[in-house]
Parts: C-alpha cells; structure tokens; sequence
C-alpha cells in the first residue's frame, strides 16, 4: 500500500470509535496496529513497530492511538504518510474526559476523583501539549504557531462534528467497506455521566483552556477545507486575489 | 439561495411621511429584485394589520398581524405598534428559505442588497446585522437616485438584521414593540449568542434611511420604552435559563437588565440608555469590543506597547498572542503571494474571535506584535469591521532599529530563530525587493527589511482608509505626554499607575545582546544607512520611508 495512514488519537475526540471500526473490519496488528495498552498487558509502543519485519511494515495499513507520533515516520521510508486528526471542542472533551475516567476508576473498583482534583491534576491544553509532542513540535512560544501550519498541511483535519461524513473517506482510503457505520462511545451509555457541561461550567474550562480553544477554532477553519477537499462541502470562493497582492 | 424579507408595512392610518418613507423602501427593493443575480430566489412578505392593506402587487401579502402592543399593556397614549416577534413570524415555515432578512418600512436598501445578503451568508456570516445610512433630500426633494448616490453618514442602531432559517427557528420571543427602544436590541442579542458568525456591519453603504428623525426620543414614547424594558427583561433572563450567565453578561449594554433582574427591580431606563463614550464618532459607539494592533518591525518598543494598553483598565493586551504567526507563515508570507496562504490564515481571525468572546463588550483587544503587518493584517481587514479597529504605527529611529537588530545578529548570515519572524528583502514578495547581487552585507537586509515594513504599512493604511491608525514614536510614547495622547487618541481610561509604567521600561533582549557580544557604534550604522539611501535613492518605493522616518538630511 502506497499510503500509511498515521491518526493521531487524543483522549475523548473519537479515537476510539475508528479504533472499533478498524478492529471490526482489519486483522489487527497486521493491518492496522493500535498504540498504546487497549486491551494488552502491555502497551505498544513505537519500539515494537521498529521491531516488526519490513514485510510486516508494509503490510500495515494505518497505526493510530495515543501514542502515535511522527517518531513512526522514518520506519516507513517507502510509505507516503497521510496524518489524520481529530479534535474535539475543549470544554465538551474535558468533561467527556472527567466522564470516562470516572467510570474506569470505578470499574476497577477504585474512587472516582472529585472534579476539582481532576481539574488541577489534568492538563487543561491538553490536546496542544499532546500533538507539540506527536507532532516533534517545541514547547516554545513560537511551538503553537508551528503546530497550527502543520495541521494546516495534514490530509484530515477535522472536528469530532464531522466524524461521521470524514469516516468514510478514510475507511474508503483504508481499502475498508465505507458503508458499515461507526458504533461510538457515547457518555449515558457505556460511560456514566459523572458531570455534564453546564454553560457556566464550560466558561470556566474554556477560561482556563485558552491554547486548546484557538486549536479547536483553527481546526474548525481547516476542517472546512478538509470537508471540501472531499467533495462534503463547496469550496470556499476566496476573493484575495483581488486584494493585497504586492 | 432562498431568501425571505419580512417588512412591517403600513396602511393608510400612518402619517404621511411615513408612508411616503415606505413607498421608497418599496421601490428600492424592488430595484434591487431586478438586480439580483439568478441563483438567489427572494420572496419579500408584507407583513401588517389586515385593516392596514398594502397597495403592491409583487410582494406576497401576509395580513397575519392579529394583535398589537395594546393588547399586551395599556398605555395613556394608545398607539398600534406591532410585535417583532409577530412580524418575524411572517417568516412562515423556515424550511422554505435560506436566509431570512428583517427592515422596517422605512429602511431603503441598495440595488445590490441581496447580492450582498447572499454574499455575507457565503461568507460563513449566519446572521447579521446591517445598519443603514442616513440620508438627507434636498431642500426641494431629491429623487431616489439622488438619494441612493447622496453623501450619507453612518448612525448608531441596528434596523436591518439577516439569519439563517435555523437561527429564527431558535429565538426565543418576547413582547417587544417595533418603533421604540430595545426593539432591536431583542433581536441582536439573541443573534450574537446563536450564530456561528455573527457581524455587524456598520459602515456599509446598503441601506439607507432620509433624515435622522428618532422619533422613539420623543418623551410621548416613554410608556412604550417602559414596556420594551420590561419586556427585554424577561427575555433576557430566558436568555440566561438558556445560555448562562457568562456569554450573556458579556452583550453590550445588558448589564441594566441583569441588574434588574438580580434586584428583581424595573430596568433602570436612564442606566440602561447609557452609552459607551463616543469614539471618533458617535455612530460608532456600538461597535465593541474594539482591537489595537501595531504596525512596527520589531525592535522598536512593542512589548513596551503592551504593557502600556495593557495598564488600561479596559484593555485586555498581550505582546506576540496566540497564535503568533511566525515560523512558516511568515515564511509563506515571504515567498509566496499573500493569496496562497490567505484561507488558511484566517485561523489568526479565528482565534481573535474567540478571545473577543472572552472580555467584556466595552473591553478593547490588543496585540502589539509586530508580526501584524506582515502575516495577519488582511486576514483581520477582512474578517472585522475597519471602524473597531486601531492600528498604531509604531516608529522608533531606524538607525536604533537597524542598530539593535544587527546586535542581535538578525538577517545575519547563519540560519538563526529571525527566520521565523522576518521577511528578508531578497525575498520574491518583499515589498521593497533587494537583487541578492546588490547586498553588500547584512545591513544592506536590514534596512531593505525596514523599508519592507514601510511600504506593507503603507498599503494597507491607503486599502483601510476607516481603521484609525495611529503614529506614535516609541520615545514620544515612552514620555507621560505621549502616553497620554496615545489613551486619548484610543479613548481609554488612562492607568492609574502610569508613571510607574514608565518608569519600568525593560528592554527583554539586554541579556541576548550581551551574550553575542557584537556592539556596533551608532555613526557606524548612520554612515551605512547613507550608503544605502544613496545607493536607492532614486527607487519610488524607497521615498516614504525617506520622508516617514526624516530621513531627508541624510
């Protein structure tokens, strides 16, 4: 296969539900792999990628979970990579978040944190921290500018909005049955609702979140161009060749 | 695209100026019907009392209006005004349409109007507000031509609003009655909670209205505006149930309501008709939250910008914010035309946007980078009203400039961090363009940088002739005076603490100058500006910078 597809997964944007999709129609480790513990003893990591043979390399498909970085590149020197990327707005992941840790705290019989401990335990930019670091990104002041022109070249960029229209061209791309729907992990469903994202709850995380709110507006403008780059939506007309052309 | 626009016309019981108001509304949305585009289907809807029967055969008649304002409350001096919120339902069933457009009768609008609509809404604008000019005939009358091409000035108040058919589907109604105040307030604050993108335009030339009469000020009315507050009231705090407190607080002028309603008290009217303090025009009083950005090329005192408006006690101000725009869109900005990464681009906007959202109405935004002009500045002229926006043309002696920047070993000749920030004048889309067979050394990429910064300033200063700019030298700014005139000329409160700020000037890069230990002596840097004026002396593009930075006797 000619593409590897690399999709990036932070906590609570919809990784999952690819991750379901792929492990119901893929041989799992053999043609997709899924970074990370799920459900092993063991996480994957990159270093057990670097171990497979470059037959097994190259039967692989796409590599997604949330250990995914561009540290998997150079393993793949034949591959064009396309990077995929969900996110999800700030406040609503946040909450999903608190949710599902919950309900696996609980599950595993332990006591499920106070909100508040959770709050100031948890990284509030954590969908920027986490893609600076997949992404080779510096922590610096100039790392968010980076970040954003990088996804600004990706394959698919998107919201969790848009899964459902997006899936199937990346299942399609995947060589998979677009047809066969998504089954999500829905908050009241299979994961208990803890707490739910009042208007004045999610101010005070938007508040605190400022970095992952510009990510989520940025990744809204390139989900646009992603939705027309798939033929989901028009393109845009851009009147700027009009206008300050030097 | 559909669009569907609702007019509360009246009949024969209104006085006669208003009815010759409506007759030219009429013909000049019919005017505009003939010059729309195919493509964009628009049905007009008369909307009215069915005793007050419009004579006019294009518009689809809805005579729906089955009750009025007296039969809400009862007033000493009765007068029929209709509901909005009655008239919006005039709408019909919003699956027949895209956009919804609502004016009163006495709004005319622009032969090109609903191209425009048509325009904003492909623009991502869900809603709209567009606020018409004012207009005066001449003393004999003036035709409607004359009136459409007259001068006109601009007015505070919203009376001509556009949205999406979902938009309308999601408002929350209430008693208000056209023709008196908070009518439209009613109806905007509900369009800046729901849509996506909501913009108001201010200052354009799409609607118009002949002569500036506000009747609503005549005291006749007060009983009526009594009734409008009241019934805000009630919509606001339905707006708080539904919205929070938080987005709702932060609407302009509100604080009024939600006081009342926290005292559960009548809406103090006095206080609630308080505006802002005029800025540069009274008509542009509504136009906040306000933005401050800078033209400069670095090293001229920006960070020292920011924490002077950030001292401001209604200015929310950071130096370089998020997303800065350096790295590789300054390098896009330099090699390739503006247009390539403009859409792009746009996420700057976007996230200008969201922090508006964060600070209250009367707040101002600033960003003293002076990454503005060179990789964001089109993409905020786009995307925000040239009226809510201040540049402050930041100018420090070049020969400083160039001085320090050299110290700091930028446009140097070893690949450094200056990469991700400045626009090297050998570059194909400088806007002072240097042959790389012309450089004799680094200050040669300096001062065409300089230069550059000058020109780009320039352009944008003639395409946006409404946002007001402001020239401030950096040692004139550093001086009480300066910083003075600066706050007026933004019409901000002054900081308490002025002295102390500048008294506290640091200069951030001391300890980087230090470390690379290259000073150069001042009349070294002058004597190469010499050259290099002498040497592009008779370069078009070289003479504002000349004239600009008083660089005549050099």
């Amino acid at each position: 296969m000619k593409h590897l597809y690399l999709i990036y997964h932070v906590p609570k944007t919809g990784g999952q539900t690819i991750r379901n999709h792929l492990a119901r129609t893929l041989e799992r480790d053999l043609d997709f792999i899924h970074l990370g513990k799920w459900d092993r003893e063991e996480p994957l990591s990159t270093e057990d990628v670097a171990a497979l043979s470059p037959a097994q390399r190259d039967r692989l498909r796409s590599v997604s979970g949330h250990p995914v970085s561009r540290d998997l590149i150079p393993l793949f020197p034949s591959r064009t990579i396309r990077e995929v990327v969900f996110l999800r707005e700030p406040a609503a992941r946040f909450v999903s978040h608190y949710n599902f840790n919950c309900t696996m705290r609980e599950r595993r019989g332990e006591q499920a944190p106070l909100f508040e401990e959770f709050q100031a335990k948890m990284d509030a930019n954590l969908m920027t921290t986490m893609l600076l670091d997949r992404l080779g990104l510096p922590n610096s002041p100039r790392g968010f500018s980076l970040l954003l022109a990088e996804l600004a070249k990706m394959w698919m960029v998107a919201t969790d909005d848009s899964l459902d229209v997006l899936a199937p061209h990346l299942f399609s791309a995947l060589g998979l049955d677009p047809r066969l729907p998504l089954r999500s992990n829905v908050t009241g469903h299979s994961i208990e609702r803890h707490i739910s994202p009042t208007p004045q709850l999610v101010d005070e995380i938007r508040s605190e979140a400022r970095l992952d709110v510009l990510l989520y507006e940025a990744t809204r403008r390139f989900e646009q161009q992603t939705l027309a780059r798939f033929g989901i939506i028009e393109k845009a007309q851009s009147r700027r060749p009009l206008l300050f052309v030097p | 695209m559909r669009i569907r626009h609702v007019i509360p016309t009246v009949g024969p019981s209104a006085s006669a100026g208003l009815r010759e108001a409506q007759e030219l509304t009429l013909r000049s949305v019919r005017t505009a019907l003939h010059c729309t585009e195919e493509g964009i289907d628009v049905e007009v809807r008369a909307v009215h009392f069915p005793d007050e029967p419009l004579d006019c055969d294009w518009v689809t008649d809805c005579p729906i209006l089955d009750r009025s304002v007296l039969d809400i409350t009862e007033f000493e001096v009765p007068r029929r005004l209709p509901l909005l919120f009655d008239v919006l339902a005039g709408l019909g069933d919003s699956s027949q349409y895209d956009v919804a457009v609502f004016t009163n009768a006495d709004i005319a609008v622009q032969p090109l109007f609903y191209e425009l609509i048509a325009e904003l809404h492909d623009d991502g604008h869900d809603a709209a507000s567009v606020t018409r000019r004012t207009v005066h005939p001449r003393f004999r009358g003036s035709s409607m031509a004359r009136l459409m091409t007259a001068d006109s000035s601009p007015h505070p108040g919203h009376d001509c609003f556009s949205m999406t058919a979902d938009i309308v589907d999601r408002l929350e109604t209430s008693n208000v009655a056209l023709g008196t105040r908070w009518v439209a307030r009613s109806l905007l604050w509900q369009l800046q909670l729901t849509a996506k993108k909501f913009r108001h335009f201010g200052d354009l030339h799409a609607t118009l209205h002949v002569g500036d009469d506000r009747p609503w000020v005549d005291p006749q009315f007060a009983e009526y505006e009594r009734h409008n507050a009241a019934a805000t009231k009630e919509l606001v705090r339905a707006l708080v149930e539904r919205y929070g407190t938080s987005p709702v607080e932060r609407l302009q002028s509100i604080q009024p309501f939600l006081a009342a309603i926290a005292t559960d008290s009548p809406v103090n009217a006095r206080r609630a008709d308080a505006r802002p303090r005029p800025y540069g025009s009274p008509a542009f009083a509504g136009l906040e939250p306000r933005m401050i950005f800078s033209a400069n090329p670095g090293r001229s005192g920006s960070a020292f910008l920011a924490s002077l408006l950030g001292a401001s006690p209604s200015i929310s101000s950071g130096h370089e914010r998020e997303p800065k725009m350096v790295g590789p869109w300054a390098r896009r900005i330099a090699f390739e035309p503006a247009s390539a990464s403009y859409d792009e681009r746009l996420i700057k906007a976007d996230a200008v946007r969201a922090e508006l959202a964060q600070i209250p109405s009367h707040w101002a935004y600033a960003d003293s980078s002076h990454m503005f002009i060179k990789t964001f500045a089109d993409v905020i002229f786009d995307e925000f009203q040239h009226e809510r926006l201040n540049v402050v043309v930041l100018r420090r002696d070049p020969i400083d400039v160039a001085r320090s920047m050299f110290n700091l070993d930028y446009l140097g000749p070893l690949p450094a961090a200056w990469e991700d920030w400045l626009l090297p004048p050998t570059a194909p889309e400088s806007a002072f363009p240097l042959d790389p067979e012309d450089i004799v050394d680094q200050f040669d990429l300096i001062f065409g940088y300089l230069v550059d910064i000058e020109n780009r300033t320039d352009r944008f200063r003639t395409l946006a002739p409404a946002v007001t700019w402001i020239d401030a030298w950096l040692e004139h700014l550093a001086s009480r005076d300066g910083a003075l005139q600066l706050f007026e000329r933004l019409d901000v409160p002054t900081p308490d603490d002025l002295d102390d700020i500048l008294a506290d000037q640091p200069n951030r890069k001391t300890q980087r100058k230090s470390h690379l230990g290259q000073p150069v002596p001042r009349s070294l840097v002058q004597k190469r500006l010499t050259r290099f004026l002498d040497r592009h002396r008779d370069r078009p593009d070289l003479q504002l910078f000349i004239e600009n930075n008083g660089l005549d006797g050099l």
